[in-house]
């Protein structure tokens, strides 16, 4: 009798491998709606990102605000490693944290020359306009 | 546990602690060639032992799969993400240098805070040769590799595992992939006290490996957060006092799991120290702050509302109870164990909010659901457990009938 009973337990019943199967099937289902739903309501997910991930500015247009991309693109231009700016994009603590962060290596450091300043801000120092990118103005002011 | 497991998830570590210590003495370019195809090998490496040795942990690799998929198929979006550890890294990828920060330049990005993911984030971009603002962010599922095998291996049945890794996705959710650490940090602490409860039934042979496995994860965890290093000083404490009580193991390996962390903790704030960057929170006076908010009841009122909102009590209840009711069963002290720990954490961060510099409803509005994301992991994954434990006695008696 041991051992019909010990080969019962070493082998399951009919009973209990259907009701293994039902819970596995059933938790199996759990897990792939969870992760599909999980997928498709991640914030700002796009699969066409995919093939940019290894390319150069990857994710800039969909990560960072206008402002700061059209600074970047006259930085650039300029071959800026020093930068100053007023207004929103200073004030702004969205605004200015991100273009502190996509700018470097080039800093900002408070009284140089080259500066930007979105259109239509007052500048509070004396500085001309020397080029524009969208609603983005870069000036060149005096050090005085 | 499975040994091949362990073997695996004690390689992955070693290359994630490699890559932190190859840009510490400024081998800058050879760890991304080194560090990266080992932490890929180590993952592949843990994928086939499961297929081969463990079927059960199926969903691990392919829940590590679909998170690595979501982060290079998102932007860089996060506060946080953006503002200190994606900046950090960027900072370090292209300074060449880990104390890149350390110049104190933009420091509202908390400059004294450890950088072991920036690193590997660094890496990644040498891996590529350019910075970019969606791959150096899969940083953050790397680290998640290990801490989720670990526990899947002390889970073992694939219910539990299923059940925790959708528990993940609805404790952790988005901050699983957007690039903050605060799901990286609970879910390597959970790891910890999981492998922690291996010591009472595992052979002295594996015990070594599991103690090396605690080791390197207490020292990343340190290097991942502040926070993490007052769980990795909690927990040391109390596994200290636990083995005091029970002895578990010997005190020399316990002192061996101390160190790594110890070392590498103590060898960042020490340049933090030379560098002169200071701490937001310690930098400023806290036992002034601390006494005017203690004396003001709504302060006290306002964090104990968000503790009580944020932490799953239901689950911490259910906890206790179990230990009640089975006192005669192994699990009850390291039920007993999670629970200490929690009460220990929820005070320590208690104390953190009522010295805080900081606005209290700002700070606690911004951060206490993330901090406590920790408790509720912890309690989830214990709870599992303790119902995977169950679940394998059901089992057995089912097909006895």
């Amino acid at each position: 009798m041991g051992v019909t009973k010990d080969m019962k337990c070493k082998h399951g019943g009919h009973s209990s491998k259907v009701m293994q199967f039902v819970m596995q099937v059933s938790v199996f289902f759990l897990f792939a709606y969870a992760v599909t739903s999980f997928v498709y309501s991640s914030n700002r997910f796009d699969f066409r990102l995919l093939r940019d991930s290894f390319s150069e500015h990857g994710g800039v247009l969909q990560g960072l605000p206008n402002e700061v991309v059209h600074v970047y693109v006259l930085a650039q231009r300029a071959g800026l490693d020093r930068f100053d700016v007023e207004g929103a994009l200073l004030k702004h603590p969205l605004l200015s944290q991100r273009t502190v962060e996509f700018l470097y290596p080039a800093r900002i450091e408070p009284g140089s020359r080259d500066l930007f300043a979105l259109e239509g801000e007052t500048i509070s120092r004396d500085c001309r306009n020397v080029a524009k990118s969208g609603k983005v103005l870069q000036f060149e002011c005096s050090n005085e | 546990m499975n040994n091949h497991i362990l073997f695996g998830c004690a390689g992955i570590n070693s290359a994630l602690l490699l890559n932190y210590c190859l840009w510490f003495v400024g081998a800058s370019p050879v760890a991304p060639w080194l560090c990266i195809p080992l932490v890929l090998f180590g993952f592949l490496y843990l994928s086939f032992c499961v297929f081969r040795h463990q079927l059960p942990l199926w969903p691990i690799p392919v829940f590590i799969l679909v998170l690595l998929l979501i982060s290079l198929s998102t932007p860089a979006v996060a506060w946080d993400a953006r503002s200190i550890w994606l900046f950090h890294a960027k900072r370090i990828f292209l300074d060449e240098n880990l104390f890149a920060q350390l110049d104190n330049y933009a420091p509202w990005s908390h400059n004294d805070y450890p950088v072991i993911i920036p690193a590997f984030s660094a890496s990644l971009a040498g891996l590529v040769g350019l910075w970019n603002e969606i791959f150096p962010k899969v940083a953050n599922v790397v680290f998640l590799v290990v801490p989720i095998f670990l526990i899947g291996a002390v889970l073992r049945n694939v219910v539990s595992i299923i059940f925790f890794l959708v528990a993940l996705l609805y404790v952790c959710s988005h901050y699983l992939h957007n690039g903050f650490l605060d799901a990286n940090v609970a879910i390597i602490l959970t790891s910890i006290v999981l492998i922690s409860f291996e010591f009472q039934k595992s052979d002295s042979r594996s015990h070594n490996l599991v103690a090396y496995i605690l080791s390197t994860s207490l020292a990343v965890l340190c290097l991942l957060k502040n926070e993490g290093i007052l769980l990795s000083a909690i927990f040391l404490v109390l596994f200290f006092a636990y083995n005091y009580l029970y002895k578990i193991i010997k005190i020399s390996k316990i002192l061996f799991i101390s160190f790594l962390p110890f070392i590498f903790i103590l060898t960042w704030k020490y340049y933090c120290f030379v560098y002169d960057v200071k701490n937001d929170l310690v930098g400023s006076n806290l036992l002034s702050q601390a006494s005017s908010k203690f004396l003001d009841l709504d302060s006290v009122f306002t964090i104990l509302d968000y503790v009580f909102s944020e932490v799953w009590v239901a689950a911490m209840l259910a906890l206790a109870l179990i230990a009640i009711f089975y006192r005669e069963h192994p699990f009850q002290k390291n039920i007993y164990f999670t629970i200490l720990f929690v009460l220990c954490y929820v005070f320590c961060i208690f104390t953190v909010y009522i010295s805080t510099p900081q606005n209290l409803s700002w700070h606690l509005s911004t951060s206490a659901s993330r901090i406590l994301m920790t408790v509720n992991v912890l309690s989830i994954a214990v709870l599992l457990y303790v119902a995977a434990i169950f679940f394998d006695k059901f089992k057995h008696k089912v097909s006895c009938i």
